[in-house]
């Protein structure tokens, strides 16, 4: 983690539905070369967090305070023109659902080149980017013949992460990447994400539910409950010696292979 | 990955949400409908059209100003008035006030369309659950049959039907009726067969509950969502069939108050007395109109998740 | 027969329509025992699970209940069957009749007198740590973990000897989870109930299961006692399986594509 600029700068962003608030963030910044995860349950806010860094809120019911600086644009009340420049160019989004976001009468070559061609990018430039994006997640260049369908799931997010890589964007954003993916499939991906912050310096902002997953890739990790940042650190700090009770919670909830004492004991009312 | 295709996790919505509608459709309905309102003026309108339409239709006999002009009554003395403050909407070439029959109208065709839409429903989706719950050859059989009826046009049946019987408002219902309810009958086979692999009608099946039960507990009340919707699409396309049927002289007859058989009465004086076949005609395109609107607004009301597109 | 386990799957090849998924399966669950069928997508244990489940016809093997193969049970034997072994399913939009009241559902494995039914399903539901007055609300009214106990509640309702879990937690919180796995293990101990779990988590195995099959591909490439299986797989598939599964604090889990391969 060097002193460079942020990549992505958030300040006291608050989003609110009617009167009341779904997403609260006094702080945080992603770095080159940085992972920073945003760690919850439901209804904590982090997914909205990031729709924020995409400006993917404006014209939504919600309200949006604060400021949310990506790549040297604020992001808050930016135009519609202005955040789809910014989304591609500055920052990659990664979805859950892999195949969701892909065209499926498209082949996957034909979806990466119009994605880069809205960037500006066309011919040879384009083919030698995307050959090189698909190296780095380590796909084989034949993949762009194929439709979504034809690909597992894995591979169309592996996919999804090589287009963020062949648009340059020095910042993924990645929310549960690989929640719907199994998980011998998932720990490629999540290698993938890291073999690129390693070589190429790529940030990622990194949104999941999964504490053990994050522990693993994360230099950052802030923790969001109800709406609000609990709990942040770099992650020696939240795992091994935060005080914080819902961090606490959460890393006792953890299934963790070789534990069998039950993690709690009242259930009165469920959950 | 289970039993069952699995749903995007709760910890990811891929849009904020307002968090009381967090389940698609979710939310008491008197707030449903309050969204709905706001977003969809144009159903909230049609809807609130089609109450004063019914209204009109079932008060016909004491709001219509000549209400015997309505059935048998004739004033050739008073024929082709235009329409004025005496009559509004003019008289026809035997005097009858056009206001009046066009109300009575409403009647007819609203119940042309209620009787159509009834027989359709009750018989297409009795025939169409079994099919698609009982699934193997009984559903091909009750399919195959349903594709024979869905290749007659409705004209043509109502031909045949109306060279047989005699020219009528029920010949005109069976005739509708006989060729509509294949596609209620296609709609709830293929939702109940959707229906039918949902976790809560295995857990059903394994708790020992009668398959007869399981439909009419179970796959029925959550088949009909898309019946509603269609029943609402529909009624504007029965009205607009069964006024073709009568203009077409097939449908119902002198002296029924009858949109189509309006039109087709006034249709050779539309060049100097426009009024005899204009205002029916409007009704017939108000009344389709607002019922297509409807239909729209119901389904993005009761099942957001086909909306496809406009929320 | 008073010594067969209650479900057994015996050589099943399961299918549906010509694709076969699940080849020449032997699975057995004996009274109070747990059994984890381990696998990850395409591995065919939500199929298996299906035919243990009897809603779904092996096209070889045989499915058997107490030693009697389903198809050769009697109509008392059917009852009995469908009594003893009732499913949990993955949470989801879908696992409860949206529009059934959570009450009503829960009484459906209920053959009691109408007058009788409100307090058994209040009952039921205390069982599982749901307060009583739930009975009234609709699915979508309740969190995630309290459809999980409704889904319970009505499986226990039969009275049942076994329970299919499939998938019970995944689509859970973490935190919501645990209690979630509290509840089982509670139940497990208090009725002796045994429990066939399907799963893709490891974890969980670990902490509810005694015997852990492990599959891929519709084959078995292992089986064993959990623990053994987990700690010290000798199939390789069950050990990439176990490399894969991140640990808090750990490093990145091992996969071929992190070693540069």
């Amino acid at each position: 983690m060097t002193a460079a600029a942020p990549l992505v700068a958030v300040r006291d962003l608050v989003v609110r539905y009617g009167d009341r608030t779904v997403s609260a963030v006094p702080a945080l910044d992603v770095r080159p070369g940085q992972c920073v995860a945003v760690v919850g349950e439901s209804g904590s806010g982090k997914s909205t967090l990031l729709l924020a860094v995409l400006g993917l809120l404006n014209g939504s019911p919600a309200r949006v305070s604060g400021s949310v600086v990506v790549g040297g644009t604020e992001m808050v009340g930016a135009s519609e023109r202005t955040a789809r420049g910014v989304r591609g160019s500055a920052v990659a989004l990664v979805l859950q659902s892999p195949q969701g976001s892909l065209n499926p009468t498209m082949r996957l070559g034909r979806l990466v080149r119009h994605a880069l061609r809205r960037h500006g990018v066309r011919g040879a430039e384009a083919q030698r980017r995307v050959a090189a994006a698909l190296e780095a997640v380590r796909l084989p260049a034949d993949i762009v013949d194929r439709y979504p369908h034809e690909v597992s799931g894995g591979q169309a997010q592996r996919f999804a992460i090589a287009t963020a890589v062949a648009l340059g964007a020095p910042v993924i954003a990645a929310d549960e990447p690989t929640s719907a993916l199994d998980v011998t499939v998932q720990a490629e991906v999540m290698a993938v994400l890291d073999g690129l912050r390693r070589e190429q310096g790529t940030a990622v902002l990194l949104v999941s539910h999964d504490l053990a997953l994050v522990s693993t890739v994360a230099d950052h990790v802030v923790v969001m409950q109800d709406g609000a940042v609990v709990d942040a650190g770099d992650v020696d700090h939240v795992l091994h010696r935060s005080t914080v009770p819902y961090t606490r919670a959460l890393l006792d909830a953890v299934p963790r292979l070789g534990r069998t004492a039950p993690a709690t004991t009242e259930e009165a009312t469920g959950a | 990955m289970s039993i069952h295709p699995s749903p995007v996790t709760e910890a990811a919505p891929a849009l904020p949400v307002p968090p009381a509608s967090r389940v698609p459709g979710a939310g008491s309905l008197a707030a449903r409908v309050g969204r709905l309102v706001g977003r969809d003026r144009l159903a909230a309108a049609s809807a609130v059209v089609l109450v004063v339409i019914v209204l009109l239709a079932a008060l016909a006999p004491w709001v219509a100003p000549f209400p015997g002009d309505g059935t048998t009554a004739t004033h050739p003395a008073d024929r082709l008035i235009a329409p004025g403050a005496a009559h509004w909407f003019g008289t026809d070439q035997v005097g009858r006030d056009v206001l009046s029959r066009v109300l009575y109208g409403a009647r007819t065709s609203l119940g042309i369309a209620a009787a159509v839409l009834a027989i359709s429903a009750v018989v297409g989706v009795t025939l169409g659950v079994v099919a698609g719950f009982a699934g193997g050859w009984l559903r091909d059989v009750i399919m195959r049959v349903t594709d024979v009826f869905l290749a007659f046009p409705a004209l043509l049946l109502s031909l045949a039907l109306a060279a047989i019987l005699r020219p009528s408002v029920e010949t005109t219902i069976i005739a509708i009726a006989a060729t509509w309810w294949p596609w209620y009958a296609r709609l709830s086979a293929s939702v109940a067969q959707s229906v039918r692999t949902r976790p809560y009608v295995d857990a059903a099946r394994c708790l020992g509950v009668h398959p007869a039960k399981i439909v009419l507990r179970h796959v029925l009340p959550n088949s009909l969502t898309p019946v509603l919707v269609q029943l609402s699409l529909d009624a504007g396309g029965v009205i607009l069939t069964a006024a073709s049927l009568s203009y077409l002289g097939l449908g119902a007859t002198e002296p029924t108050s009858e949109w189509g058989l309006m039109v087709q009465s006034g249709q050779s004086l539309f060049t100097t007395h426009w009024w005899v076949s204009a205002f029916p005609g409007l009704a017939i395109l108000v009344t389709a109109f607002c019922f297509n609107m409807l239909g729209e607004g119901l389904r993005d009301l009761l099942d957001p998740r086909a909306a496809g597109g406009r929320s | 027969m008073p010594d067969a386990p209650i479900i057994e799957l015996a050589g099943a090849d399961l299918a549906y329509g010509r694709r076969t998924v699940v080849h020449g399966l032997d699975l057995a669950v004996a009274e109070g025992a747990s059994v984890a069928l381990i696998g990850e997508s395409g591995s065919g244990k939500s199929t298996a699970a299906r035919a243990a489940l009897g809603l779904l016809r092996p096209v070889g093997g045989e499915v058997r209940y107490r030693g009697t193969a389903l198809d050769r049970l009697d109509a008392a034997g059917r009852r009995a069957y469908r009594a003893a072994v009732q499913p949990v399913f993955q949470d989801g939009p879908e696992t409860l009749d949206p529009r059934q009241r959570v009450g009503s559902a829960v009484a459906e494995g209920l053959s009691l007198p109408r007058a009788e039914r409100a307090a058994a399903v209040a009952g039921l539901l205390a069982d599982v740590g749901l307060d009583p007055a739930l009975a009234h609300r609709r699915p979508h009214e309740l969190s995630g973990g309290q459809r999980q106990r409704v889904g319970i509640a009505r499986a226990l309702a039969a009275e049942p000897r076994l329970l299919v879990l499939d998938e019970p937690t995944s689509a859970l919180d973490v935190t919501v989870q645990a209690r979630v796995l509290d509840l089982l293990e509670r139940l497990r101990a208090e009725r002796g109930l045994a429990m066939l779990l399907i799963t893709h988590n490891l974890a969980v195995v670990d902490r509810l299961c005694d015997d852990a099959v492990v599959l891929e591909a519709g084959r078995v490439v292992e089986r064993g006692p959990a623990r053994r299986v987990l700690e010290a797989p000798a199939h390789p598939y069950t050990a990439r399986l176990r490399a894969a599964v991140p640990e808090l604090g750990g490093p990145l889990p091992g996969t071929a594509l992190a070693r540069g391969a």
